[in-house]
């Protein structure tokens, strides 16, 4: 009895540690060192146009694939910094629809952003009917990435249009 | 011999007036402005520099200059400039379409209308936060700097090879 109590603790948690490091390769969620580093960049870059390449890639994706240049570790790390962006995005989306009272231009901007999602989807797909091969897949994650980042600039920078 | 030689002033003038017409548009702003963005690439592409960097070669130092102040002065900075993306955008569309087949083909063709789609909204949002003729410039650079990314991200993907 107990040996089989302890065959079946030991393989959950063999199951659990497989898991775990499987979700670590490719669900990490960005650090809140990351997240740091391109917030202070964003701040110090409002509106001077520097802001995409002064901020993007570099300092957290670059970093991040020193340690795993594999296909899906680069891959991977364009992800993770997406996130951020993502999120910095959707921040200044909501600021600027907030600044919009008139409910005409509110619906100008949601369907502005409805055409960009379209757009970068259509756009950063299209690597893979071009190549056909596994190199599509980080070039797929930079050019969301690129995207969003400068996305996430453009709707700052509306709100002081 | 009269007839004959009728034929041969009308032949030379016809020779003149197309040479005269070739330089004219050789030397025309628009293929200067062809030049430079032709030059700018090809530096880029030299020193390994990213080639988006182009962008702005034209109409930044014409707005900087402040030649004509007006709102369409300025939008005209960016226009001509445009002009150079635009012709250079439906080569790059035009030589890929011929390249892919099938599956990609179709994609192309969607990647494309998406993209007139969100550059026509994207710019154009200007003028519902700027009501008055401020929009015109920045619809006008929008409109030069999409182009002009488009035109590049075409001609990145001429340079890529499948392996279909």
């Amino acid at each position: 009895m107990l040996v089989r109590n302890v065959a079946i603790v030991s393989f959950a948690m063999f199951l659990f540690l497989i898991s775990s490091i499987d979700g670590h390769a490719q669900n990490r969620q960005p650090t809140p060192e990351e997240i740091r580093l391109i917030r202070d960049c964003v701040e110090k870059h409002p509106d001077d146009g520097k802001g995409p390449d002064e901020c993007s890639f570099k300092l957290v994706a670059e970093p991040c694939i020193e340690k795993d240049g594999s296909n899906l570790g680069t891959a991977d790390c364009y992800r993770i910094e997406s996130v951020i962006w993502d999120t910095i995005l959707n921040e200044n989306y909501k600021d600027l629809m907030d600044a919009i009272d008139e409910k005409k231009a509110q619906d100008k901007l949601r369907e502005m952003q409805r055409t960009w999602i379209a757009f970068r989807d259509t756009t950063c797909d299209f690597y893979w009917y071009k190549i056909h091969g596994s190199m599509s897949v980080p070039m797929t994650a930079a050019c969301q990435l690129r995207e969003t980042a400068r996305r996430a600039f453009l709707l700052a920078l509306l709100q002081r249009v | 011999m009269c007839a004959k030689a009728l034929f041969l002033a009308v032949a030379i003038y016809v020779c003149a007036c197309a040479r005269a017409l070739a330089d004219a548009t050789s030397n025309s702003p628009e293929a200067e402005n062809r030049a430079i963005i032709e030059s700018c690439l090809a530096n880029k592409t030299k020193a390994g520099e990213k080639l988006s960097r182009c962008i702005g070669i034209i109409a930044d130092p014409c707005l900087e200059n402040g030649e004509d102040p007006s709102t369409y002065g300025m939008a005209n900075c960016s226009t001509r400039e445009y002009d150079v993306w635009e012709t250079r955008l439906n080569e790059n569309y035009q030589k890929l379409m011929k390249d892919l087949d099938g599956e990609a083909k179709k994609n192309m063709r969607e990647v494309e209308r998406a993209w007139i789609v969100y550059r026509d909204r994207k710019c154009g949002f200007y003028h519902v936060l700027e009501q008055g003729t401020a929009a015109i410039p920045m619809d006008a650079y929008c409109t030069m700097t999409e182009t002009g990314r488009q035109a590049i991200f075409l001609e990145k993907i001429l340079g890529y090879s499948g392996s279909k």
